[in-house]
């Protein structure tokens, strides 16, 4: 499908996925996925939910069969294998730790089928719980833990049978905003310092673009785009991936004229001017994409602006977001709170649109 | 919502809990009483009717009878009835959510019912009336009831605890040992205690499963035809402590803290 | 399970046998944990049942049984004797499970809304009282009512009364009162797991509403409790009706349960297609009035709630 701008293509990929089919009842999960990662990447999976990204886990880690496709992991085909003989592991989504056993017991799980003796075992999972900041747990029980302490327990006993990879199903959703942000930061730290393959699913865009060396974006079992964080946000590659990572205004129009880089296309009652490929067409639908710190608001009637109304504001820390009524439709816009506003609730401004930010994509049925 | 009864919530529970436990406390009382008649007032207190009952060789042998009949049919209940939990909680198929509605089928029909149909089937095909029978039909009893027990907690399980363990290497079976089995055990142990008093009390199924030998309910039964037999009163009330107390140990191991913790 | 390993693309077909055998395992190992269960209640409750049908049309010809089939039971069944005893089940049993019902209710009431500490021990004691032997009780009931038993001879001792009151045993009363006695913690726990799903604040907006105390109960908490009670009393009006010891030892001369009509014809009377007949006939009424309440308790609790 899609591999994008930034698919890695290296031979030895850590892990690699072929036409990966997976029917559930009578949804197709899984659509035919192909997928890369090198060894040491922090890659996210990243999607609304259904977009198939928890079975994409779930087929890799063996739990789930795909109908069709093949899973390779450091070249060695492991699509038949179950997930006791796959060199991988995962951390849940609801962290799954075992009410019965004690924190260091646990961690010390898996280590029991590598057939590590007692002693080495308790030694590793004490090492392993030192790492992840939680030296002295080792008795406790998991319920006497918090949620970020769990998160940690988690973690510890996925890393310590040392695996390939690590798979991460959503696994900071339940946890309160500031721990989630320690967490994050943590996960990263620790990554890079075992320099593990991480795999992380999420629907949280703004996490995955925190985390991860690339994100991959899916969608209806399919994958749309694969680049780096940045190049997602600059880039988009459709309608969806431009609203879905960061916030943007998403207009429909018919293209004018094209000439030199630069279309025209009327949306509603105006006409934009943006930076758009040769490719298109004079007649064509489109959707453009123009995200809110592209728009500048300046006084009324100044030229090269549009006409508008502010019809709604927030204050939100070191910024004002605000909803502009024009005829191009409701703009949402993005300012800097430092400086004085041009206009406040209820004001007339004139909207000025950065054309050259704008993206422009071709409307299809599926956009 | 209040009645104009003030204290009405008390009364209602001391006066119910007054008279759920008024026969307990009345044979109990009266066990000790040095009189052939159960009756105020009581003139002296003795163990005479208890050491009677320690020696009376009815009472061990069909005692022994009883304890024999409902361990062994518990063992049973258990092996067969948690799998059968177990597959009702992987599988949503159609036949399967028959098969639980059958499995729950003898706690629902009246135990004469059950009783009787046992019996003409025996004699139907000839069977003699013996341990096995009466056994046949205490498992019949118990099985569901443990199906039911296992079976509540399952729905509440967490299959992700057993996929973890794959995950970190443990075979499909390692992981139903290592895991899913501890977890389940409580509740096992729980339903199993329930189903071991239930089968030392059961009366009408072996009323008509036993040949010649006794349970301790049939004793009961037919001692108490005679009228004034004082043992009776020590038997019954030895058999109410001992219940009462199983009940205590399997609620203390699983049950109502599942209620408590929704409450 | 080992990889196809070195094996450049298996064809769709292997892959899809793979998972179609995937699946039939699953299968399979589900139906060998069902299977033990399903086999020994086919045996011993399914066959039985159907047996006891055939056994019904058969006949007794000089104390032996004679493998002829003929409807002549079930119209022995509709006998004085079998329909007054089915009656007088039904009169104990109804009147059972509405008693019972009704305790239990405001027992699960006050427990669930009106305590706060000990709520668990409460918990206990009402489910413990549950034990105990189920004969012993009985003959407690006697120690209790009966002529020189607890009450009356404590009543005589204190000079209440002269003589024993013999109106306490031997009676539908005493019948009823033991098994209310037997029945109320089994009828506690369902109505009382039905009442933990009523949220203490839809009664209170029902009072802010407007409703008075028995107009709430009615029109908010009888609806959120219907499937609760109509459960114990289905359960309760079973299990009296089908009681045979408990009427034989504390209902005296007025009548005799259906069970007892019923246990005779394999005992003494040795007449067992005769009690086979009477054994459906009885099941078949039960069921039907169950069924019925069942559903009535559905619509009402539907049109309650409007």
């Amino acid at each position: 499908m899609a591999a994008g701008v930034g698919a890695v293509a290296a031979p030895a990929a850590k892990l690699r996925v072929e036409g990966l089919r997976f029917r559930y009842r009578t949804t197709e999960a899984l659509a035919g996925v192909d997928l890369a990662i090198a060894e040491g990447e922090f890659v996210s999976i990243l999607g609304p939910s259904g977009c198939g990204k928890t079975t994409l886990l779930r087929v890799v880690a063996g739990l789930l069969a795909p109908d069709a496709g093949r899973v390779f992991l450091s070249g060695r085909d492991i699509t038949h294998q179950p997930p006791e003989r796959r060199q991988l592991n995962m951390v849940f989504q609801h962290l799954a730790l075992f009410p019965h056993l004690s924190v260091v017991e646990n961690v010390a799980f898996g280590l029991r089928f590598q057939g590590e003796p007692k002693r080495i075992r308790s030694e590793k999972a004490g090492e392993m719980l030192d790492l992840v900041g939680l030296a002295g747990f080792e008795r406790r029980s998991t319920h006497q833990l918090s949620g970020g302490q769990q998160q940690r327990v988690a973690l510890a006993r996925a890393l310590v049978t040392e695996p390939e990879i690590l798979l991460l199903d959503e696994p900071l959703g339940s946890l309160d905003f500031a721990i989630r942000k320690e967490m994050q930061a943590e996960l990263k730290a620790i990554q890079r310092r075992l320099h593990i393959t991480f795999v992380f699913v999420t629907h949280d865009q703004t996490e995955a673009m925190a985390m991860s060396d690339r994100v991959i974006l899916m969608r209806a079992g399919a994958i749309v785009q694969d680049a780096s964080p940045v190049e997602t946000y600059l880039n988009p590659v459709d309608a969806f991936a431009a609203s879905f990572v960061g916030e943007t205004n998403l207009l429909q129009g018919v293209v004018e004229s094209v000439a030199a880089g630069v279309c025209s296309i009327r949306i509603g009652g105006a006409r934009v001017r943006v930076a758009a490929p040769d490719a298109l067409a004079a007649g064509a639908h489109v959707a453009v994409s123009i995200r809110p710190e592209h728009i500048t608001l300046r006084r009324a009637g100044a030229p090269a602006t549009i006409a508008g109304r502010v019809e709604n504001e927030s204050f939100v820390g070191p910024e004002v977001l605000g909803e502009v009524a024009t005829s191009i439709g409701l703009l949402k816009t993005r300012e800097s709170a430092v400086r004085a506003p041009v206009g406040r609730l209820g004001d007339e401004v004139g909207v000025e649109i950065d054309g050259s930010r704008a993206r422009v994509f071709l409307l299809d049925a599926s956009a | 919502m209040r009645l104009r009864l003030p204290g009405w919530p008390w009364l209602v529970i001391g006066g119910t809990l007054l008279f759920l436990y008024g026969p307990v406390f009345v044979t109990g009382l009266f066990s000790f009483s040095d009189s052939n008649v159960a009756g105020f007032p009581l003139r002296a207190l003795t163990v005479r009717w208890y050491v009677n009952l320690w020696h009376d060789p009815q009472f061990r042998e069909s005692g022994l009878f009883s304890v024999k009949i409902a361990a062994v049919s518990t063992v049973i209940a258990v092996l067969i009835g948690t799998p059968a939990a177990l597959a009702a909680a992987r599988s949503r198929s159609v036949g399967m959510r028959f098969l639980s509605g059958f499995y729950v089928v003898p706690l629902l029909l009246p135990a004469l019912v059950l009783a009787v149909s046992m019996a003409a089937m025996f004699r139907l095909l000839n069977v003699r009336l013996t341990f096995w029978t009466v056994l046949a039909g205490h498992v019949v009893m118990s099985a569901p009831l443990i199906f039911l027990v296992v079976g509540a907690r399952l729905r509440g399980f967490d299959w992700s605890l057993p996929d973890a363990a794959r995950v970190l290497g443990a075979s499909q079976v390692q992981a139903f040992l290592r895991v899913t089995a501890p977890l389940l055990a409580p509740a096992v142990l729980g339903g199993a205690i329930l189903a071991f008093a239930i089968s030392m009390d059961n009366f009408v199924v072996s009323l008509f499963l036993t040949g010649g030998s006794s349970t301790l309910p049939l004793l009961i039964w037919s001692r108490m035809r005679e009228f004034f037999d004082p043992t009776v009163n020590a038997m019954a009330t030895l058999y109410i402590v001992m219940t009462l107390l199983a009940a205590v140990i399997a609620e203390r191991v699983s049950g109502l803290r599942a209620t408590r913790a929704a409450s | 399970m080992t990889s196809v390993a070195g094996d450049p693309v298996a064809p769709a077909a292997v892959l899809r046998n793979r998972t179609h055998r995937r699946s039939i395992a699953r299968l399979l190992s589900t139906v060998a944990l069902a299977a033990p269960l399903t086999v020994w209640l086919a045996a011993l409750v399914a066959v039985p049942l159907g047996i006891l049908v055939v056994y019904s049309f058969w006949r007794v010809v000089a104390f032996q049984i004679v493998h002829v089939y003929s409807l002549a039971n079930y119209r022995a069944s509709f006998s004085r004797v079998f329909l007054r005893a089915l009656e007088n089940s039904l009169v104990i049993g109804l009147s059972t499970a509405a008693i019972t019902c009704v305790i239990a209710f405001a027992l699960a009431w006050a427990v669930r809304f009106r305590v706060r500490r000990g709520k668990n021990l409460l918990l206990l004691a009402i489910v413990a009282a549950s034990a105990g032997s189920y004969l012993a009780r009985i003959y407690a009931w006697r120690g209790i009512l009966g002529a020189q038993g607890a009450i009356n001879s404590f009543l005589t001792a204190v000079h209440l009364t002269s003589g024993p009151l013999g109106f306490l045993i031997f009676n539908r009363g005493a019948v009823i009162v033991a098994l209310v006695n037997l029945f109320v913690p089994y009828a506690f726990l369902p109505i009382y797991a039905n009442l933990l799903a009523v949220d203490p604040e839809i009664l209170e907006a029902g009072r802010v509403l407007g409703a008075g105390p028995i107009r709430n109960l009615r029109h908010v908490a009888l609806p959120l409790t219907a499937v609760g009670l109509a459960t114990s009393f289905v359960y309760v009006l079973i299990f009296a009706t089908g009681d045979f010891a408990i009427p034989t030892f504390l209902g005296g001369p007025t009548g005799l349960p259906a069970a007892q009509v019923i246990q005779s014809q394999f005992g003494e009377i040795f007449n067992w297609p005769l009690g086979a007949a009477m054994a459906i006939v009885y099941l078949l009424v039960l069921g039907g009035i169950s069924a019925l309440l069942a559903v009535y308790a559905g619509r009402r609790s539907r049109r309650l709630a409007r």
